[in-house]
């Protein structure tokens, strides 16, 4: 027998025995997966060190970037008109809904409309389609449609505001962790006219912030949802440029991203917020004496109100997770940055490798939210019809109801490790591909990327932990 | 606050995922230390055979 197979063999053995006493715990173990689910973990490790193994060996220069597009053809001028027209409207029954109708969550529009089908389908059609919310945005619509307006009937606008460069995406990464405060932590989320009222408060500080820096340069850095999306959609095959459309290989698009100040924190707070859902529903966080109820305890005896206390506790958490993940690409970053000859200096590393971290947001999105999107996605059936929850049937489908056979336990895990492991190895192949446009050795451009395969391996790991953590 | 060390078995399996990452951090400092010390004593190889 081999040597390493008759170490392995017996190592293998006793860690599949290791799970019997987890499960006794009710920790991380469906009854029905045929191996323990930190098993995964070490699954999709092994996966990431082998890809990074294959990268090393097969693909000894930068491609991506001469990858070339075929132009597909180009859209009419009146579809995006009526796009940003839909847009509109479809913000105008979200924020009447939630101010008008029922304040059930569950039989309103608003909470499934913002929760599920913007923030979780539009980054999926987003994928699939291209910047689709470029189109959709009801606020940078209207101020298009304003600064059109005024071309034509009084000389146009007057000249914005210069957006001061340092400020960069750090606005947006700002407006996406106060979103994933108020979806993760508030305890108003529930009601719909708190909700509505906070969409109307984002509607206006987006539009006075465009009046005052211009339409395109403020959705472009400072609106959140906009540079949000807008990043899934640079995995998209489809390349939207002036209603012209072009066909990509697949990741090509990334290497788009503006590498501008915040540029990373933005997809850091994209990572760390979905991390943040996946631990909060874990048993380290919520358990009888889990880190929530610790700090809730804390803030407590600081004098907080017991409410109060415990969005603290959530606040605390959100930031820790949030500063985890960014702490982690920094991490990588400097590692990168001593790695060799000719180093680049740290904050130009971390703006150029920030693509990388674009396909790991879009697999922490899927493996978090896909489950939601398919499940609660099809209460919106029932909801367009019956909109304010006050038992109107506008389009006869105000019976139907959510069929949650629709997905079993084991496809949505499944699903699950698939996208994230095909998230960090697109990752590492966007860092790889960076590396050797970076440093002209290819072998200190492999050396650089030990640290950021290091990374990836922490991110699955703890994704695939947090998952397991939610699941049991 | 106190710290969850009473009942370990609540949180011990995170060492579990934590485990590849230790082992594959570990490989990569190896494998980084005695690359290094290749290429230092490839440098250092053709001034030693310098008369």
């Amino acid at each position: 027998m081999p040597r390493l197979l008759r170490i392995g063999l017996p190592v293998a053995l006793a860690a599949l025995a290791v799970p019997a006493s987890a499960t006794a715990h009710g920790v991380g173990q469906r009854a029905d997966l045929p191996i323990p689910l930190w098993l995964f973990a070490w699954a999709a490790a092994f996966v990431l060190v082998a890809s990074f193994v294959a990268l090393s060996v097969l693909w000894p220069k930068p491609v991506l970037a001469d990858a070339r597009t075929r132009f597909l053809g180009r859209a009419p001028l009146v579809l995006e008109v009526l796009a940003g027209a839909l847009g509109i409207f479809a913000f105008a029954v979200i924020v009447y809904a939630g101010l008008e109708g029922s304040q059930t969550a569950t039989a309103n529009i608003a909470p499934t409309a913002i929760f599920v089908l913007v923030w979780v389908g539009i980054p999926f059609a987003s994928v699939l389609f291209g910047d689709v919310f470029a189109v959709l945005s009801p606020w940078r619509a209207i101020g298009r449609g304003v600064g059109w307006a005024a071309a034509r009937v009084g000389g146009g606008l007057p000249a914005p505001i210069r957006y001061p460069d340092r400020l960069g995406r750090w606005p947006a990464a700002a407006m996406i962790l106060a979103f994933a405060w108020i979806e993760l932590v508030w305890s108003g989320r529930e009601a719909p006219s708190s909700l509505a009222i906070a969409a109307l408060i984002y509607a206006a500080v987006m539009l006075v912030g465009m009046s005052c820096f211009g339409a395109e340069k403020w959705c472009r850095n400072a609106d959140g949802f906009g540079v949000a999306f807008s990043l899934f959609a640079l995995l998209a095959p489809l390349d939207w440029k002036d209603r012209r459309c072009r066909l990509r290989a697949p990741l090509v698009g990334a290497l788009q991203m503006p590498q501008v100040a915040g540029s990373a924190a933005v997809v850091c707070v994209l990572i760390g917020s979905t991390s943040f859902d996946g631990f909060s529903q874990g048993n380290v966080w919520t358990g009888a004496s889990g880190l929530a109820q610790q700090l809730s305890d804390l803030f407590a005896a600081l004098g907080f109100a017991t409410g109060t206390a415990v969005e603290a506790a959530y606040t605390v958490g959100l930031l820790l997770v949030v500063g985890v993940i960014g702490g982690l690409y920094w991490l990588a970053v400097v590692g990168m940055n001593r790695s060799g000859a000719g180093k680049p200096p740290t904050t130009e590393l971390a703006r150029s490798f920030a693509h990388t971290l674009i396909p790991i947001a879009l697999a922490y999105v899927v493996a978090h939210y896909f489950s939601l999107f398919v499940f609660q996605g099809q209460a919106t059936i029932f909801l367009i019809s019956d909109p304010l929850g006050d038992g109107s049937d506008i389009f006869g489908t105000s019976q139907s109801a959510i069929n949650y056979s629709i997905l079993s336990a084991n496809l949505i895990w499944y699903t699950q490790v698939a996208a994230l492991v095909i998230g960090h190895v697109a990752a590492l192949v966007l860092a790889h591909d960076r590396a050797l446009e970076t440093w002209a050795d290819p072998r200190v451009a492999i050396r650089s990327q030990y640290w950021m395969l290091l990374v990836m391996v922490a991110f699955t790991c703890m994704g695939l932990w947090f998952l397991s953590a939610a699941a049991s | 606050m106190t710290l969850p060390l009473a009942h370990a078995g609540h949180w011990y399996h995170v060492l579990l995922y934590l485990l590849p990452i230790l082992l594959i951090g570990a490989g990569l400092w190896w494998s980084n230390r005695r690359e290094l010390r290749r290429e230092r004593e490839a440098e250092q190889a053709p001034k030693q055979t310098e008369p």
